[in-house]
């Protein structure tokens, strides 16, 4: 038997421990423990309802556009404006959004997880003119290898020319990230933490200049999205094609929806959007999203035990440090008492199961060109893949929500805050179901409460035992080399976790810095 | 550029300094963009054309609170142990990845300043908030520097 750590799991955003226990090379057992602690909804009770949307986004620095969305649908909802967001405000907080998620999903498929894939150390043999390869070489030669180390050895499959075109494609994504984030900032005003997104619709106004300006590096990005993206995946997925069986998971999907196609329907589980609500199980049985089915569950989680199994907008946040039997800060979301797996995988696949035509399209010729059905996409590779369409769905629908702005109509509608009131806003980060529930007395906040994606994803056993979707995912799985478990990080990373909602309370070690203090 | 996370006072130094920074006057005739870098590992499309990066950060380096450091990102090893949170490991990465592209700053110079409590709340120890005035000096003669 062998008890594999891997604390902190790299090149994921924040802090997450994964232990594995490995008996004749299979993980019997799988704990994922959030080592951060989470509890900014204490700063926000007594404030100004409207702080929440400027200060939820700071919880994050990965996600904060998604944290401005449902902060802003919350306090809408709370507001009584659901139903009235003029749609020059609707469209621009997709743009916003969307070009959030662009860059994110390019950041984690090529600065994050292909280089579980991409032996980037082959750049050192480049003899070329590429600019981007030589400065790697350069770096990889000073021995300066930041980005691309720790990594574990052995199980890279490409050949060198490979390698080194992808170690390409990793520098050029770099500017395609760059690219999003100006989107962004175009109606954003700034990047990170935006001023744009506000409860009553957005601080921008469409002006010609600014679609412009979109649109043309939303060409650029859409190209590359077209022609390195989606290739580059599916290479991956032909050569790593194992990993189409590896990592399945609790195999129920749970989907929010995102973007806006409606601004007249205030009940979010009903509106229309771009990715559709819902839940999906392994054979694609679609059911309809029902926000109080959610509770969360906290028997193996650092939180006072009386708080177990509430529903969100009753939630509490009651630290316990040290509790018996808990190993992690994240508490565990359940839907209907089940576990639930969230992400870009849960929203396109819900999406396809409910027969949007474009999404259909797109899926169903990625799994004819991989020869593969749809149960093989609940995987490692299924959700890359989900990522990668989800990046082009969302890149392909921005020319026409750009044509339906009309210069010179309002993108905002004034309010009154009440005195008492209840809010939820529920969207989908970059890395699955985001919901912030809110209750507002006396004109103040009484009770915030957020329930990330990464909760979902990386919960730890729940009341009743069940492990968490990663934990579910890593049990079973066959590990080739003990040394080297790629199957870990792989599956791991598929989820694209993100923990730095969690933040603090690791214990620094702390360093000397005295030689270097000033004052 | 100040870095960190306003929830979480001392954590949010370089923000606050960053916010102090934007009401006082620059005594230098070149342009300066002041940035609020926040919680986020990405900030290339910030620093792009950027000469001289100074990054004002909350750190972890054994002196009294509001003890203020000045160093280059390789006068360290670079690791979680000294930042007081993950996300400036980002920002090196960032770094470094600007290189990849060409559009790193010539210069990064990183003032660090001691902290006392990492606890929600928006407030600054008042060690580190009675510093505000010697942050914004030191930074401001780092900017004389060129």
């Amino acid at each position: 038997m062998r008890h594999i750590v891997i604390d902190p799991v790299t090149r994921i955003e924040g802090h997450l421990k994964i232990e594995a226990v490995v008996e004749e090379g299979e993980v019997k057992d799988a704990r994922s423990s959030a080592t951060l602690f989470r509890g900014f909804e204490l700063i926000l009770q007594g404030r100004d309802p409207r702080d929440a949307q400027r200060l939820t986004q700071r919880i994050c620095g990965v996600c904060p556009t998604s944290h401005s969305t449902a902060a802003a649908l919350c306090l809408d909802s709370a507001f009584g404006l659901a139903d009235k967001i003029p749609d020059n405000g609707r469209i621009i907080r997709n743009l916003i959004l969307g070009a959030a998620h662009i860059a994110d999903h390019i950041l984690h498929f090529y600065h994050l997880a292909a280089l579980d894939y991409v032996d980037i150390a082959k750049v050192a043999k480049y003899e070329g003119n590429s600019p981007g390869l030589n400065s790697i070489k350069k770096f990889i030669e000073r021995g300066e290898l930041g980005p691309f180390f720790p990594r574990y050895e052995g199980d890279y499959r490409f050949p060198d020319e490979v390698d080194q075109q992808l170690a390409a494609h990793y520098v050029e994504a770099l500017a395609m990230r760059r690219k999003s984030q100006e989107m962004l900032a175009i109606f954003g005003g700034k990047m990170p933490h935006n001023v744009g997104i506000v409860p009553g619709g957005v601080t921008a106004v469409p002006t010609v200049d600014k679609i412009t300006s979109f649109l043309w590096r939303l060409n650029e990005v859409r190209d590359f999205i077209d022609s390195v993206y989606l290739p580059d995946v599916l290479t991956i997925g032909e050569v790593y094609s194992d990993y189409f069986q590896i990592g399945q998971g609790c195999s129920n999907l749970l989907s929010y929806g995102s973007y806006e196609l409606d601004g007249k329907e205030p009940n979010l589980t009903r509106r229309e959007r771009l990715f559709k609500q819902g839940t999906l199980s392994a054979d694609l049985n679609l059911g309809k999203l029902n926000p109080s089915n959610i509770s969360e569950e906290v028997r193996h989680s650092w939180y006072a035990s009386s708080t177990t199994g509430r529903n969100p907008s009753q939630g509490e946040t009651r630290p316990d440090e040290g509790k018996d039997g808990a190993y992690s800060w994240a508490k565990s979301p359940r839907y209907d008492g089940k576990v639930y797996e969230v992400g870009p995988l849960a929203h396109v696949l819900v999406t396809y199961a409910s027969g949007e035509p474009t999404a259909k399209a797109l899926v169903d010729s990625t799994m004819a060109r991989l020869n593969v059905s749809t149960a093989a996409l609940f995987s490692v590779l299924g959700r890359h893949i989900a990522r990668a369409l989800s990046t082009k769905i969302i890149a392909d629908s921005m020319p026409g929500w750009l044509l339906q702005l009309k210069p010179g109509e309002p993108s905002y509608i004034e309010y009154i805050i009440p005195d008492e009131a209840q809010g939820m806003g529920l969207t989908e980060a970059a890395r699955g179901a985001l919901g912030h529930w809110l209750e507002i007395k006396e004109g103040k906040i009484a009770n915030y409460q957020v329930v990330t994606p990464t909760s979902w994803n990386v919960s730890p056993k729940d009341d009743r035992d069940q492990p968490g979707p990663i934990e579910q995912a890593l049990m079973g799985t066959k590990i080739k080399d003990s040394e080297n478990p790629f199957e870990i990080v792989r599956i791991t990373r598929s989820f694209d976790p993100c923990l730095a909602c969690a933040v603090h309370l690791v214990t620094p070690k702390g360093r000397n810095l005295g030689q270097f203090r000033i004052s | 550029m100040g870095v960190g996370n306003l929830l979480l006072k001392d954590e949010g130094v370089g923000i606050h300094v960053i916010q102090a920074l934007q009401d006082s006057p620059l005594p230098i005739n070149v342009p300066v963009k002041i940035i609020d870098g926040g919680t986020s590992p990405d900030v290339v499309h910030l620093l792009d054309g950027t000469d001289k990066l100074i990054v004002i950060d909350a750190v972890e380096g054994g002196g009294h609170p509001g003890s203020i450091y000045r160093f280059r990102a390789n006068d360290v090893t670079m690791d979680a142990n000294i930042f007081t949170s993950l996300h400036q490991i980002g920002l090196l990465d960032t770094l470094n990845m600007m290189e990849f592209i060409g559009s790193k700053p010539k210069d990064v110079v990183i003032i660090g300043v001691e902290t006392k409590e990492i606890d929600w709340g928006l407030e600054l120890s008042p060690e580190l908030e009675q510093k505000i005035p010697q942050i914004i000096r030191v930074v401001l003669q780092e900017l004389g520097r060129g």
